[in-house]
């Protein structure tokens, strides 16, 4: 195994490249993935190496090929589809909450459906309303899912390559404003990111701050701006949203006492509820404040670039909350 | 909900009433004075927790009853009150004449019954501790005691009562001082209240100092530059009754208030901190009775001694520095008040006047205004009135 | 394949598998009554030949996909029968483990990959299979079977577009009764010959009686044979009727009496034994015996379902769930 420092798009492709070349029931689909390589390139030269037959260009027609994928999984290929942007998840939600989720239970657990679907979301890109949601908070109550949030490019190459080698269904949401983030990545074959689990990218003992794929730069940020006044943050990528483990946020507020939740979708309905709710009750008696949840508004990501850039929460409105929490 | 008795200062243990200012039946609005007490140290009033109607008088004036004790009780809407802004250090909560109040709960309980906000960390850390959330002050939103309530707490000497024996206070704070804590909590609330402009005034003082001296010489009294201040000032607000404009907290919408009468607080500086007792009605008094109306009022001031007379309501309130080696200063509004007038050290200062230089003595007097009531051209047209007053006007000796 | 190629045992079969259908979908509606079943459940008395027609048609290696009308095609693949009625019992020896009911039949080992409950949603997987049949090359085709009501729904359109343009092996085998739910087709489709669907996907196209078995049994035949061979799906519309309502409360009321009259004095059985009485020999006996060795069969099935245990509520559902 060698560390590389790779694009978090390169480290997609990296990790398709290596599962394909490794398992020949591997195929890929998506709008414009083949030749073009994927309108944000995360498929680059996958066409050229393994052909039109496992790098599939699909018509516009979410509900046909994500649908098709479970077919391919039951007949005992392992399909991965990549959507295109998060938002069109919403075209084929019914054949991924009633037939991918539920198929295996509802058959009593006589299918396996190895299926990866990679949809590529987030906002911050003026892409506008329809073209930026992260879609993190669209699936969190489905059982039989797996929903997991690379952050860094050595997250998006071993979570890739564990939701290829699952069994089971894996949703992996991508952002696209990672795309072009550079990290060091331990690349080589059995180089897996468990699919299962938050964890600590930043000690500190003064606050705790989880966070999910772009924002979780912005709180690495807001540390640091927290560390030049003396404050110094923990800080916890979420990765997995389901199933949400959350054993070391537990671990950290017991130390913190504080908690700051960061996502980049609406209040309502998002997965900072759920962790809130969970610290509540496995460390109640370690809150030293009620904690605080910083989310997008209750509308719609704007596309003007100045409202879009209001909206994302930024490391500065982060650092603050963590002041708010410390001094209040 | 119970009216209970203040722990005022640390060494109180009891208080006598001295006259209850309400009836039962009469209502009573959060922070109205309801009772006046007597305490070790002075005479106090005992403010409502809450907007309601008393309903009961326990203890009669005259009788003596103990720190947390009952003095009547009140009916309100709602069972719970903010924590009453004077109790402001550890209290060890005598029950010794405490009425039985069927509404108390086992949940540790602030005033009267109110349950006690703590974060969940700060209530296990007491538990831990050994000690009684109700004893904690907190700093958190809403008075919430946090942890750093809790630890604070446990590093005093003789506040950490379940603290391992040998164990040293690990911090360097010490708690704050009755007093010391009112004036920090009334300095603040000014400053995040009150959105004041200061103006600037020098005044020739050499006809004040004249007419002082002549009045000096007729009487035995002693007749101070405060005083005359005093009377300059009563002069200037009969004649400006917009300064006696006051802001009214606590109504339902933004309201203003005026007095009758021309009251001025006087800044009394004591050892560890200041009193404002309020000089009644100075309107058209003579520089006699001024004199003594002040003279008392700082007696009683040092003494500890304020009645409730002493701090009726005023609009403006006199802080002379002349003793000090200060030349000007802003000082801080007093919350209920809108204005306050900052008097410098008396001083020779090069004028020019008839395109001559000479030299005058003198004093810079600083205006401080709140805005919301009083703007700037009215301020210093009342700042313009005093400054002739002193410089021109007549003064009345007795 | 005309009637002529098709076996005399071959016929036989097709006779004994309508029958089979019909008496276990009575059995079913008889365990309801019996309060044996709960919820729902979707019979398909009436279309039993197109169940044993397309099926009895296919390979063993095969894939089918179906609906949560779907008792009649997982039979005639050869579904076990206590297993159904343990799993419509919601028993946990029930072919999904009591886990998903009438509506979703599923036994991977005869290629039964799934009875899908949501409209159309079984087209694209369908389509999925046929994409892996293609890649597997080994000449397997992807079966699907669905309403007419389905010809109008979003999953439909876009799993014929697919197949089409990538040539799969695909059977759309389309079960025209004229009535989504309760809504005849005059109501909701421009057209009542659905093989004009096809049309617009460029798609090969076979209109047969639905409840002529022996047409059904050629179209589909034929339709498999051009798939293995690389040409690509067909869509089969059988025009066949439901003896009985959409699902068990319905009393089929909206239906005018006159079209229920015509179709019934269709019914494909009654019409197959005829056919086979003049060219198979099928004695009135010989029927009579099919029928009562299938009820035997078909009564001991549900009475060993019914003694059957419940299933577990502290059982490892997560096992269930992942893989």
């Amino acid at each position: 195994m060698t560390a590389q420092q790779l694009t978090y798009r390169e480290a997609i492709v990296t990790a398709l490249q290596e599962e394909m070349r490794r398992d020949p029931r591997t195929l890929i689909m998506g709008e414009d993935i083949g030749p073009s390589g994927g309108p944000f390139k995360t498929c680059q030269g996958l066409y050229e190496e393994f052909g039109a037959q496992r790098v599939r260009d699909t018509p516009i027609a979410e509900t046909g090929f994500v649908g098709a994928a479970l077919g391919l999984a039951l007949a005992g290929f392992r399909p991965i589809v990549e959507i295109m942007f998060a938002d069109f998840l919403g075209v084929c939600f019914d054949q991924i909450v009633n037939s991918i989720a539920k198929h295996r239970f509802m058959s009593g657990g006589q299918v396996a459906i190895p299926l990866v679907i990679r949809a590529i979301g987030g906002g911050g890109l003026r892409f506008g309303p329809q073209h930026s949601t992260t879609a993190e908070s669209w699936f969190l109550s489905v059982p039989g899912l797996t929903i997991a949030c690379p952050s860094t490019a050595a997250e998006a190459y071993g979570m890739l390559k564990a939701a290829i080698r699952s069994d089971n269904p894996v949703l992996l949401l991508e952002h696209k404003a990672l795309l072009g983030s550079k990290g060091s990545v331990e690349v080589g074959p059995d180089e897996l990111a468990p699919l299962d689990g938050a964890k600590i990218v930043r000690r500190g003992k003064d606050a705790t701050i989880v966070a999910s794929l772009a924002m979780v730069g912005r709180a690495l940020a807001a540390a640091d701006l927290l560390s030049a006044e003396g404050i110094e943050a923990e800080v916890i990528d979420i990765r997995v949203l389901r199933t949400m483990n959350l054993q070391c946020v537990f671990e950290s507020i017991r130390t913190t006492n504080l908690l700051v939740t960061v996502e980049e979708q609406a209040q309502l309905g998002g997965w900072g509820g759920e962790v809130v709710a969970e610290v509540v009750h496995e460390v109640f008696d370690y809150l030293d404040a009620p904690p605080e949840r910083i989310c997008l508004p209750e509308y719609p990501v704007p596309y003007s670039p100045s409202l879009e850039d209001g909206v994302i929460p930024s490391a500065e409105r982060i650092a603050s909350a963590v002041r708010s929490l410390l001094e209040g | 909900m119970d009216l209970i008795v203040p722990q005022l200062s640390s060494t109180m243990e009891t208080a006598r009433v001295v006259r209850w200012l309400k009836r039962p039946g009469d209502s009573v609005r959060m922070g109205e004075a309801v009772v006046e007490v007597e305490t070790d140290k002075s005479t106090m009033d005992v403010e409502s927790p809450a907007d309601g109607v008393l309903t009961e008088v326990l203890v009669a004036e005259g009788e003596e009853v103990a720190v947390a004790g009952a003095l009547g009780r009140l009916a309100t809407s709602e069972g719970s009150a903010p924590p009453m802004a004077t109790t402001s250090l550890p209290v060890a909560a005598t029950s010794a004449a405490v009425k039985p109040d069927r509404t108390t709960r086992e949940l540790p309980a602030g005033v009267a019954g109110e349950r006690v906000k703590a974060s969940p960390l700060a209530r296990r850390l007491a538990v831990e501790a050994g000690l009684d959330l109700r004893t904690i002050r907190g700093t958190g939103p809403n008075s919430r005691i946090r942890k750093r309530d809790v630890l604070l707490l446990k590093a005093l000497p003789d506040g950490g009562a379940a603290t391992p024996a040998g164990a040293a206070p690990s911090l360097l704070a010490r708690p704050l001082s009755p007093m010391r804590a009112r004036i920090a909590e009334t300095v603040s609330a000014s400053r995040k209240t009150i959105p004041s402009y200061s103006l600037d005034r020098w005044v020739e003082t050499s006809r004040l100092a004249a007419a002082r001296a002549k009045i000096a010489a007729k009487k035995n009294d002693e007749i101070t530059f405060t005083d005359m201040l005093l009377q300059a000032l009563a002069d200037s607000l009969s004649q400006t009754p917009a300064m006696l404009d006051r802001w009214l907290d606590g109504a339902a919408q933004p309201s203003v208030t005026s007095a009758r009468s021309i009251d001025i607080g006087l800044i009394v500086a004591l050892e560890h901190g200041l009193l404002i007792p309020t000089l009644n009605d100075l309107a058209n008094k003579d520089l006699v009775h001024i004199a003594m109306a002040r003279h008392e009022a700082i007696e009683r001031a040092r003494a500890g001694r304020l009645t409730a007379r002493d701090q009726a309501p005023a609009p403006i309130t006199l802080s002379n520095l002349g003793k000090s080696g200060v030349d000007r200063f802003e000082a801080i509004i007093s919350p209920g008040q809108s204005s306050i007038l900052a008097v410098g050290r008396e001083h020779e200062r090069a004028l020019a006047g008839d395109g001559r230089l000479y030299a005058a003595r003198g004093v810079n007097l600083t205006l401080s205004v709140d805005h919301r009531l009083i703007d700037g051209r009215l301020g210093a047209e009342f700042l313009g009135r005093l400054a002739d007053r002193i410089e021109q006007g007549s003064w009345r000796g007795a | 394949m005309t009637s002529d190629e098709i076996s005399k045992s071959t016929q036989l079969e097709l006779y004994k598998c309508m029958v089979q259908i019909r008496e276990f979908e009575e059995q079913v509606q008889r365990s309801f009554l019996e309060g044996l079943i709960q919820g729902t459940t979707h019979l398909c008395q009436g279309q039993e030949a197109v169940c044993a027609g397309a099926c009895l048609a296919l390979r063993e290696d095969d894939y089918v996909t179906n609906t949560y009308r779907g008792h009649g095609h997982c039979l005639a693949r050869g579904m076990d029968m206590e297993a159904a009625f343990a799993e419509l019992f919601g028993r946990s020896t029930g072919l999904c483990a009591g886990l998903g009911g009438s509506m979703h039949f599923t036994d991977v080992s005869r290629g039964l990959l799934g009875a899908f409950g949501i409209v159309g949603a079984g087209l694209p997987v369908a389509a999925g299979a046929g994409l892996a049949a293609q890649l597997a090359g080994a000449g397997q085709v992807s079966a699907t079977f669905f309403g007419d009501g389905a010809v109008n729904i979003g999953a439909f359109h876009e799993a014929m577009n697919l197949a089409q343009v990538w040539r799969l092996p695909v059977l759309f085998i389309c079960e025209n009764n004229l009535y989504g739910e309760y809504s005849r087709i005059n109501v909701t489709t421009p057209f009542e010959d659905l093989v004009q669907r096809a049309a617009g996907y460029a798609m090969s196209a076979k209109m047969v009686d639905g409840n002529d078995v022996e047409a059904v049994f050629g179209a589909v035949s034929a339709a498999a044979a051009a798939a293995r061979s690389g040409g690509g799906p067909t869509f089969i519309e059988c025009k066949t009727y439901r003896q009985r309502g959409h699902s068990r409360t319905d009393p089929g009321k909206y239906r005018d009496p006159a079209e229920v009259e015509s179709w019934l004095a269709r019914d494909p059985i009654v019409l197959y034994r005829e056919k086979l009485k003049n060219s198979a020999g099928l004695s009135d006996a010989g029927a009579e015996d099919i029928a009562v060795d299938w009820r035997r069969r078909i009564l001991a099935a549900a009475k060993s379902a019914a003694a059957a245990p419940f299933p577990d509520p502290k059982q490892d559902f997560a096992a269930r769930l992942f893989a």
